[in-house]
């Protein structure tokens, strides 16, 4: 009993990551029609910063602000340029570039960061485990699930329950309309991927402490987020979440049950699902021809 | 519908025969002629690497079957290429490594596990066909990384034997540079005329329906699903083709060769050269190997050209380095089409 | 057409919501064989999706469709197409950039299978090609076969795209809304390329031009707000009460 509940646990942690990196990716594709496939690389962009800063001795809690101020900043400027000019184009295109540009970006990274794998010093505070059921279970696992799931909650209270929310909403169905009510909706969309860039730093902060940082996390990373996000159905919330749940459930339960096949398990899982609703979870209602 | 495929593949709805001023039989010349400058003035190892080309190329052509005609970006596609490498190599073993009967049995895997696939994936479309031949392609890798037995893992296979040809009255062992460059050749050449007569076939011309216009095939009752189908059978034939071929011209095959990103490097190849156009693939193969051969001799930044390069030419030249210098130069390829 | 016979097409009840929009509901109408029957409505009335849900784009909620006795409320639209049950769409659904040939044989080649042809399909090449030119020749388009067909007229564009629904050789074709955006003449024009080319097909035609629509149809159904409130021979709706509410009072047979 207590094993399962750790195990639920585990799932819950690991879930929590796939949902924040998975959310990064669907707000921009929801909210900009944009594929940004180098969102692996900002959250292991945001998992070096976290090595590095817990490394120092600043502050500890500093280390996520931090890695979503690079990652931001990363993304900032790759929204100034290229990503403008390919907003209006195909997905097929915008895959292209960004994986292009997430080619480059590994390989910079590799030269910066170097080829080893780096793992955090978790700080003091978050050390140590708690026992639930006579099971020992990590603070900081537990800390990933707070953390994630506060940040999850606030980035849907923002984009569902206020203004802003609204306004980028409105950008998605029709931009000239929001232009004619005075606002600039390009430093909207920066400010949507700079905070979806943040958060792939903030994923990759917390991730860093279970997953450790080394070249190809990127990948890694980006293709179970991409896996979360088309398995959703492209983009909505409600999708994400539940998608983020399943794959992470599935690729800890199935290591505990099959560890030999775990991953094969998990991702036939995911393929029965999309083979089942070729659109995702939650699909979006479009009134065909 | 936002498709994930746009204008890059368009072909030109004459047979590329009435598109060129030159006739049929010089430009056959030309490329005999081009074909045997290597011979003469190439090693052993230059040769080898050319066959490499040559062998990846096809296994690229195939994918530009998918991408550039059917809007179909899979990043599977691996799955057909390597998967056909395995079993060639595996066969060999037994089998001995007869030219003929690797092709037999490569063409036979990649069309076979191109069906296994397309059942799965022939319903969706755009990010969800691509997210969902990915997902095929790791479960693939999983078990070639896992099934040490037989595909000897992470470590892959080696040592296999020679490959040769049958003729009527002699055995001729195909080790050389030459012999493989040849092989390696004449099978680019037959993938080339395949996919070719693909495209201009009334399947070339549904599969581009499909892409173009979903509803509208559906309206003129064409079975999407079966298109999709029989392209990704005849893609993964050619495929495995090139697979059949690959473990005897890189005298290794290993769990790289059906991961994801051997997909992504195709399609990298696909773009560079010219979706679309057939013979973009080899192009694009052939900048790429040279870039991975030739610039890690100089820094280990390889990947940051390859990436630049790939990241340019979508940029500035989306239908392609060829087609991108020749609109540079002046001779606008789409106007070329019109005559 | 006799009592007994198996009509071309029947709806039988049909319901329809999208959400909590009801579009459709108890929707019941038999076509004849070799009928032309005339479907009008104001915008919104659920002509367009009733076609959808002949042909398959759209599953009803409630009620059936069958095709030629042959209920069919469930199979894939390709599948109905392939037995004869085909359809135009308001916007021009022709390839634009293919030629007038290209189009008319690629709609020739999906029925018999030879749409799928790979290697040694050159003979279903030629005798799709030579359909086409077949059904250019009637309709008097023969010298247009080798334009793209984004470079005709827009009036031949609309031929083009009836052209292309009859090289599918259908028993039953639902024309929707043919003839918008063509001046009078030219709309009649089409309508007669589709009774000359067409050897009996039934019909079931949605214009907005009420004049091509009282003049051609055999019958003409009155759909309002999802309900069919009408469904008789021309001279009985234009004196149909409802179906002149239903057009805000415009005189039906004047309006246009």
């Amino acid at each position: 009993m207590g094993f399962y509940a750790v195990q639920s646990l585990n799932a819950l942690s690991f879930s929590m990551l796939l949902l924040l990196t998975g959310l990064g990716l669907s707000v921009v594709l929801n909210l900009m029609n944009f594929v940004n496939l180098t969102h692996g690389s900002f959250f292991l962009l945001g998992a070096y910063v976290g090595v590095y800063w817990l490394a120092s001795g600043a502050p500890w809690w500093l280390a996520f602000p931090v890695a979503f101020a690079a990652a931001g900043l990363a993304g900032f400027l790759l929204e100034r340029f290229p990503f403008r000019q390919f907003y209006a184009r195909t997905h097929l295109m915008q895959v292209l570039l960004t994986y292009g540009l997430s080619v480059i970006f590994a390989d910079l990274m590799r030269w910066g960061f170097g080829a080893q794998i780096l793992s955090p010093e978790i700080p003091e505070a978050l050390r140590g485990v708690v026992f639930i059921m006579d099971m020992p279970f990590p603070i900081y696992r537990l800390f990933i699930i707070g953390f994630g799931a506060a940040l999850a909650f606030a980035l849907w209270f923002v984009i569902d329950r206020t203004i802003w929310g609204a306004v980028v909403r409105a950008c998605v169905t029709d931009r000239g309309f929001v232009e004619t009510l005075g606002l600039d909706t390009r430093r909207i969309f920066t400010a949507v991927l700079v905070i979806s860039a943040g958060l792939g730093g903030i994923s990759g902060a917390l991730g860093a402490g279970i997953l450790s940082a080394y070249p190809g996390l990127d990948e890694e990373v980006l293709i179970l987020a991409l896996i979360v996000v088309v398995a959703g159905g492209l983009g909505t919330f409600r999708g994400t979440v539940l998608s983020a749940l399943l794959l992470g459930f599935a690729m800890t339960f199935s290591k505990v049950w099959v560890p030999e096949f775990s991953n094969v398990v998990a991702l036939a899982i995911m393929a029965a699902l999309l083979v089942a609703l070729p659109e995702g979870l939650v699909a979006k209602k479009v009134r065909q021809v | 519908m936002s498709s994930i495929a746009d204008g890059t593949g368009r072909v030109e709805t004459r047979p590329a025969s009435e598109r060129r001023s030159l006739p049929l039989a010089a430009r056959s010349a030309l490329l005999v002629l081009a074909a045997a400058v290597p011979l003469l003035f190439a090693g052993d190892y230059q040769l080898r690497f050319l066959a490499e080309i040559l062998i990846i190329g096809t296994a690229v052509l195939s994918l530009d079957l998918l991408v550039g005609f059917g809007g179909l970006v899979s990043l599977g596609h691996a799955v057909f290429f390597g998967g056909a490498a395995y079993v060639a190599a595996v066969a060999s073993q037994a089998l001995g490594a007869d030219i003929v009967v690797m092709l037999v049995v490569g063409i036979a895997t990649g069309m076979a596990s191109a069906l296994l696939m397309g059942v799965v994936v022939m319903r969706t479309i755009a990010l969800f066909f691509l997210i969902l031949s990915l997902i095929v392609g790791q479960i693939v890798w999983e078990v070639v990384f896992h099934w040490r037995e037989v595909t000897g893992g992470a470590d892959g296979l080696r040592g296999f034997p020679v490959l040769t040809l049958h003729t009527g009255f002699a055995t001729i062992p195909l080790n050389t540079g030459v012999a493989l460059y040849l092989a390696s050749l004449v099978l680019a050449l037959a993938a080339w005329l395949a996919a070719r007569s693909f495209v201009n076939a009334p399947i070339g011309r549904a599969l581009l329906g499909t892409r173009e216009r979903q509803l509208r095939m559906s309206a003129l009752g064409y079975s999407i699903p079966r298109i999709r189908l029989m392209a990704l059978v005849a893609s993964g034939g050619i495929a495995g083709a090139a697979g059949a071929l690959y473990p005897f011209v890189n005298q290794y095959v290993g769990p790289n060769a059906v991961h994801w990103t051997m997909s992504a490097m195709m399609i990298i190849m696909l773009v560079i050269g010219g979706v679309g156009s057939l013979y973009g693939a080899f192009i694009g193969s052939a900048i790429y190997l040279g870039i991975q051969t030739y610039v890690s001799s100089y820094t280990d930044r390889w990947q940051l050209v390859v990436g630049l390069v790939f990241v340019l030419t979508v940029m500035i030249m989306p239908k392609g380095v060829v087609a991108g210098l020749k609109a540079a130069f002046g001779r606008r390829p789409s106007e070329e089409g019109r005559s | 057409m006799s009592a007994n016979a198996v009509p071309a097409l029947s709806i039988e009840g049909v319901a329809k919501s999208f959400g909590g929009l009801k579009v459709l509901s108890d929707v019941s109408v038999t076509l004849g064989q070799g009928e032309c029957l005339g479907l009008i409505g104001p915008n919104g009335a659920g002509k367009t999706t009733l076609f959808n849900i002949v042909t398959g784009f759209l599953i009803p909620d409630q009620g059936r469709v069958a095709f030629a006795g042959e209920d069919i409320t469930r199979a894939r639209p390709d599948a109905r197409v392939r037995t004869g049950l085909v359809r135009t769409f308001q916007k021009s659904m022709a390839f634009p950039e293919l030629s007038v040939r290209e189009n008319l044989a690629l709609a020739a080649r999906s029925r018999t299978g030879e749409g799928y042809g790979w290697f040694g399909s050159g003979k279903a090449v030629a005798a799709a090609d030579e359909a086409a030119d077949a059904l250019l020749t009637r309709a008097q388009l023969r010298e247009r076969a080798e334009l793209p067909v984004a470079g005709l007229s827009y009036g031949e564009q609309r031929i083009v795209d009836v052209l292309v629904s009859l090289a599918m050789r259908p028993r039953v074709l639902l024309l929707d809304e043919p003839t918008a955006g063509l001046s009078r003449a030219e709309g009649e024009h089409l309508v007669e390329v589709v009774r000359a080319l067409g050897d009996g097909v039934s019909t079931i035609l949605i214009a907005h031009d009420l004049d091509i629509v009282f003049g051609v149809c055999d019958r003409v159904a009155v759909l309002d707000l999802g309900r069919l409130i009408a469904c008789d021979t021309p001279d009985a709706i234009k004196a149909h009460e409802g179906a002149q509410a239903a057009y805000l009072g415009a005189t039906l047979g004047e309006a246009a």
